[in-house]
């Protein structure tokens, strides 16, 4: 940990080798600790790689008095705020939430994370499967937050025909994304 | 809230997943707690993380191959100025576009006493734009507005002088100088948006049912023009979706990054969708993509397109994805 300091005054004063052995000692803690906030590979990895720009493009400021961990935290900060909290504030968050824990309980043999963009995806082509109608309600009602009653009132039918559909859309998607999950073990296994 | 399970919470979140009611107060917590205390809590989960293997090498690489195209892109910029690049660009991008000033005149006014007014003919500036061009205005009072393909901006001389009003056809993504004490007003032929200063997208093209507004910073009030009207106040990240035939106006949330990327002159691709690559695609070169290749929307790419030719840009997916594509007037069939 002492001979750190050494690599860190290499790079601020240039050295794109001390970089790059920088970068692969804190890589693999960084993406790991933006997955575990963010649920998402691809952000994760555009997350560490804008850090590891902004690290080099600012290399000759570095500040020597901090560790090198803090440092780079210091530069991930307010983007990894950021995109936890959109993240976590997604309208099909929770939803994706359930679907892991779901999914964790059930195998527990499961190292495989599902990321949010891969329940999005399968989500997507879950919801093909529903007829305009179902697919149109369940928008409403978990990607805008509308209630029940607001959705009535927007498509001008029953609040009860509304719930029929709304229940009718959940039963199928549940189904075919615990499908697309065992797919998603077969691929995996092989 | 009992602050004590916080970390706990945290802890499961980052590690596993939490069951919906953990959840509920999880996110609520998130939203509620203050700057200050969040970062203590992230900090010392970061502090706490070991060396690990979480990423492939080959990921680790690719990234940072990624990292040196991006640094040294930027170094060989400054050492090639720039500034004559981009200059040529912005000449091209206003020689494409047509500004036309009509001269109308408007009623002259006799006084019957002793004064005559007479109104001095009223000037309207059009600016349009054609299929695949975009063009950036700048008015009169400083605001900037860059207009994408096939659209239309229109504002009288008198812009300014007691408010700031303009006409839109199309797309543009508005830029707006605060004056408080000027209403600025985008009229669209179903809505009227009425701002401070702040930077929004309109999207409203004619002969599509729905018109989206989507809103980047500072407030602004959208109302309806057709009975009932309808008004809704927006906040930064949403956006209001007005869909005609429904005759109804809904605010939705909206994604930044994906509403604004045809302002930029580059399309950048990383790890993204092909459906969304081609909706990027449709919107800068102003056509349609049909395709009817199963799953061919959920492939990812990675790629940058600078300012190449709709061909172009085709030929390169058709090289990595092995398709072939027709072109008519504006839609695109693709095939395999």
């Amino acid at each position: 940990m002492e001979n750190e300091k050494y690599y860190i005054e290499r790079l601020k004063a240039g050295s794109h080798a001390d970089f790059t052995y920088l970068y692969e000692r804190y890589v693999p803690r960084l993406y790991s600790f933006v997955f575990s906030l963010v649920k998402s590979k691809a952000l994760s990895k555009d997350i560490v790689q804008e850090v590891f720009v902004r690290l080099w493009n600012n290399h000759s400021t570095i500040d020597l008095s901090l560790s090198f961990k803090a440092y780079l935290f210091k530069i991930a900060y307010n983007m990894v705020l950021n995109e936890f909290r959109r993240q976590v504030n997604s309208p099909i968050f929770a939803d994706y939430m359930q679907y892991a824990d779901n999914e964790a309980s059930a195998d527990n043999s499961t190292t495989h994370k599902v990321d949010f963009d891969d329940f999005c995806r399968a989500l997507d082509l879950a919801k093909q499967k529903l007829t305009p109608r179902q697919r149109e309600i369940f928008e409403l009602n978990k990607e805008q937050g509308l209630s029940v009653a607001e959705i009535a009132l927007l498509l001008k039918i029953s609040e009860q025909s509304v719930r029929n559909q709304l229940s009718i859309a959940l039963k199928q998607l549940r189904k075919q994304l615990c499908d697309y999950a065992s797919i998603l073990l077969i691929f995996l296994l092989f | 809230m009992n602050d004590s399970t916080i970390p706990q919470l945290l802890s499961k979140y980052l590690q596993k997943t939490l069951n919906p009611q953990e959840f509920k107060l999880f996110r609520a917590w998130l939203n509620e707690v203050d700057e200050p205390t969040l970062r203590t809590c992230l900090e010392a989960q970061w502090e706490g993380l070991l060396p690990q293997t979480s990423i492939e090498a080959v990921e680790m690489e690719r990234i940072f191959y990624d990292i040196n195209q991006l640094t040294s892109t930027e170094i060989i910029a400054n050492r090639l100025l720039p500034q004559a690049n981009t200059r040529i660009r912005w000449a091209l991008s206003i020689a494409a576009a047509i500004v036309f000033l009509v001269l109308t005149s408007l009623s002259a006014y006799l006084h019957a006493d002793r004064q005559q007014f007479i109104e001095l003919a009223s000037s309207e500036v059009v600016i349009k734009t054609d299929k695949g061009q975009r063009t950036q205005v700048h008015l009169p009072d400083g605001s900037v507005v860059d207009l994408n393909s096939l659209s239309t901006l229109t504002y009288q001389q008198r812009f300014g002088k007691e408010d700031r009003q303009v006409n839109l056809s199309g797309e543009g993504y508005f830029q707006v100088k605060k004056d408080t004490k000027k209403k600025f007003i985008v009229s669209t032929k179903h809505l009227d948006i009425e701002v401070l200063g702040t930077s929004f997208n309109v999207n409203a093209y004619e002969g599509k049912s729905v018109f989206e507004l989507a809103l980047v910073e500072g407030s602004v009030l959208v109302s309806t023009h057709t009975l009932p009207v309808q008004t809704v106040l927006l906040s930064p990240n949403e956006k209001a979706v007005f869909d005609i035939n429904k005759n109804a106006l809904m605010v939705m949330s909206s994604d930044k990054n994906i509403e604004m990327a045809w302002v930029s002159k580059e399309l950048v691709f990383r790890s993204e969708a092909i459906k969304n690559v081609l909706a990027r695609i449709e919107r800068r070169y102003g056509v349609t993509i049909n395709h009817d290749i199963p799953n061919f929307g959920e492939d990812l790419y990675t790629g940058t397109f600078d300012n190449e030719e709709l061909l172009d840009v085709l030929n390169i997916l058709k090289t990595h994805y092995k398709f072939s594509y027709k072109i008519k007037q504006d839609d695109v069939w693709i095939t395999r």
